[in-house]
C-alpha cells in the first residue's frame, strides 16, 4: 500500500508541475483533486491516462473520483481484485 | 524486350505473363522479385483486362490470395474463356482509348474508419493516366499499396505506356537506395508519410528522379522544400485523389486549382467540406450521398478564385471535450520545431474528457536532448503556441511512426 501511495504521489506531482502548479509533499488522502489541487478536466484526463499505464485501471470509469484517497482505493481494489 | 514488373529484393525472372495471356512470347518480359504478392495481384488486374471479366480486390485477398499458385487457378477458370484481343500491341491500344469493358471493386483505405466498397470501370480509374512520347523511358518505383487505388493508378499509368514498375512499397533506407540505382528509376508517387520516412534514414539526393507526385494526405510547405532538396531535378506535383472519384486535381504546391471543366462537379459546403457531384464518382453502394452531392469528408479553406487548401479529414479531428481538435494542424507546428524529424497526432479514449491527444515523435538522429528534456521541451513551446485542449498531453518519443495499410499516418 505505501509503495502504491508513493507511486500515485509521483504521478500526482508529474501532473502539477507540468501545468507549472507546485507539488505535494505527502500522499494527503483528504485533499480533494478539483477544490485543493486545482485540477481541471485536462489534468484529470492526464492523471487517468498515466494512472492507467502503471496500474492497468481507468479510475474515472464511474466517474465517482474526487479525493487523493478516492483514487488510491480505485487503484488498491483494483490491484486486490487482479492479484 | 523491357522489364515489366520487378518486386524487391530477391531477384528471378518470370517470362511467361504475356504468354500466358496471348501466347506470344516475345512481347513482354516480366520480373518478379520477393513479393509473389504484387506480382499476383498485377497479372490478374490483365487478365481480366484481357478476358474483359469484373475483378474485386476482396477476391484476392480473402478467397484467392496473390500467390502463384492461385494465379495458375485463375488461368486455369479462362481457358474456356475466348478474348477478342489477338495481339498485345492491340490490347494496349484499346485500353489506351478506354474502350474495354472492365471493372475493378476496391476497398478504401479506412484511415479513421471501416473500409467501404468502391466500384471503377477504365474510364474512372485510368482519368489522369497521360500517354505520350515523354513517358516512353519512365521507370516507375511503386509506393503505394498495390491492392488500392493509387497503386493500380500507377500500374494502369505504367502499363498504357509500356514502363517497368519497381516495387518499393514498404522500402526504405539501402533498400530504395539499391533498387533506385539497379534500376534506373526515375519516376515515384507516394505518400507524404513515406517520403518523410524514406528520406529521414538516410541523406541521399536523387538526382535521376524527374518526376515526384505526392498524395494520398494532406501535404505541407515543409514536406515540399524537402522534395525540392532531395529530388532536385524533379517536378514535383500534389494530387488530390480518392478511391471515391480517382484523381481530381494536380498542383505544384500545397494548393489545388479547380480545372473550369470540373467546377459544375466540386462544390465546398458550409462547413468547408469538399463535395463532388455523382456523376463524377466510381460506383458504390456505401457513399453518402446528399442532394447528388458526396460528401468527401475532406475539410477545405476556399483561397481565391477557384483554388484552395486541404485542411484535414472530418472524422480524424479529435473530441477534446467538445472542442475540435485538427492533428495534422498540431503536427505542422510539431514537425517545425527544430530537433523534431517527424511525428504522428492521433487520440485515444479518455473517460474524463471523451478523447485526449497524443503525440507520437521521432526525435532528429543528431540532436543532443536527453529523451526526457526534448519532451519537456516539445510540451513547453505547444503550450506557449496551442490551445489548451490542443496540447499532446502524452508524448512519446518513438523511432518509427504507426502507419495504415497503404502508408498514410494512423489517426486512430
Amino acid at each position: 500500500m505505501a509503495d502504491i501511495q508513493e507511486k500515485l504521489l509521483k504521478i500526482v506531482n508529474e501532473v502539477l508541475i507540468e501545468e507549472g502548479k507546485k507539488a505535494v509533499e505527502i500522499y494527503n488522502c483528504e485533499l480533494k483533486l478539483r477544490e485543493d489541487l486545482e485540477f481541471d478536466s485536462l489534468m484529470l484526463a492526464v492523471l487517468t491516462v498515466k494512472i492507467e499505464n502503471d496500474f492497468n485501471i481507468d479510475i474515472f470509469e464511474d466517474g465517482l473520483v474526487y479525493t487523493l484517497g478516492d483514487v488510491l482505493a480505485k487503484v488498491v481494489n483494483n490491484e486486490v481484485i487482479s492479484n | 524486350m523491357k522489364l515489366f514488373l520487378i518486386d524487391n529484393e530477391k531477384e528471378y525472372y518470370y517470362d511467361n505473363l504475356f504468354d500466358i495471356i496471348i501466347n506470344d512470347k516475345n512481347i513482354y518480359k516480366v520480373a518478379i522479385l520477393k513479393q509473389e504478392e504484387c506480382y499476383g495481384l498485377f497479372y490478374k488486374i490483365l487478365h481480366s483486362l484481357f478476358y474483359e471479366y469484373p475483378i474485386s480486390v476482396l477476391d484476392f485477398t480473402l478467397a484467392e490470395g496473390y500467390s502463384s499458385s492461385n494465379v495458375n487457378n485463375a488461368i486455369e477458370k479462362s481457358k474456356n474463356i475466348k478474348s477478342r484481343f489477338s495481339a498485345f500491341d492491340e490490347f494496349i491500344k484499346q485500353l489506351i482509348n478506354r474502350t474495354i469493358n472492365w471493372e475493378v471493386t476496391l476497398l478504401t483505405s479506412g484511415t479513421t474508419g471501416r473500409p467501404k466498397e468502391i466500384t471503377h470501370n477504365i474510364n474512372s480509374i485510368t482519368r489522369n493516366c497521360r500517354v505520350n512520347d515523354k513517358h516512353y523511358d519512365d521507370i516507375w518505383a511503386l509506393a503505394y499499396n498495390p491492392a488500392h487505388i493509387a497503386g493500380i493508378q500507377v500500374f494502369f499509368q505504367a502499363l498504357m505506356n509500356q514502363n517497368t514498375i519497381v516495387n518499393v512499397f514498404g522500402s526504405f533506407s539501402k533498400l530504395f537506395s539499391y533498387l533506385y540505382e539497379k534500376y534506373n528509376i526515375n519516376r515515384i508517387s507516394a505518400t507524404p508519410t513515406y517520403y518523410k520516412t524514406l528520406l529521414s534514414f538516410n541523406d541521399n539526393v536523387y538526382y535521376r528522379i524527374k518526376s515526384v507526385a505526392c498524395g494520398g494526405e494532406k501535404s505541407s510547405e515543409a514536406i515540399f522544400n524537402l522534395l525540392k532538396r532531395r529530388f532536385p531535378n524533379a517536378k514535383i506535383f500534389n494530387i488530390y485523389a480518392s478511391t471515391e472519384a480517382g484523381t481530381l486535381f494536380q498542383s505544384e504546391d500545397d494548393k489545388f486549382i479547380v480545372p473550369d471543366s470540373y467546377m459544375p462537379f466540386i462544390k465546398i459546403s458550409e462547413n468547408s467540406e469538399l463535395c463532388i457531384h455523382k456523376t463524377i464518382l466510381a460506383k458504390s453502394d456505401s457513399f453518402n450521398i446528399q442532394d447528388d452531392w458526396y460528401y468527401t469528408g475532406d475539410l477545405v479553406e476556399r483561397l481565391s478564385g477557384n483554388s484552395f487548401k486541404f485542411i484535414g479529414r472530418v472524422n480524424s479531428f479529435i473530441n477534446v471535450g467538445g472542442y475540435k481538435v485538427n492533428p495534422e494542424y498540431i503536427e505542422e507546428i510539431i514537425n517545425k520545431i527544430e530537433f523534431v524529424n517527424e511525428c504522428r497526432v492521433y487520440g485515444v479514449k479518455n473517460s474524463v474528457i471523451g478523447n485526449i491527444v497524443c503525440a507520437d515523435i521521432i526525435i532528429k538522429p543528431n540532436s543532443e536532448l536527453s529523451l526526457d528534456k526534448a519532451k519537456n521541451s516539445i510540451q513547453q513551446y505547444l503550450k506557449s503556441v496551442l490551445n489548451k485542449y490542443e496540447v499532446p498531453r502524452v508524448i512519446n518519443i518513438v523511432s518509427e511512426i504507426k502507419m495504415t495499410i497503404t502508408s498514410k499516418k494512423a489517426r486512430i
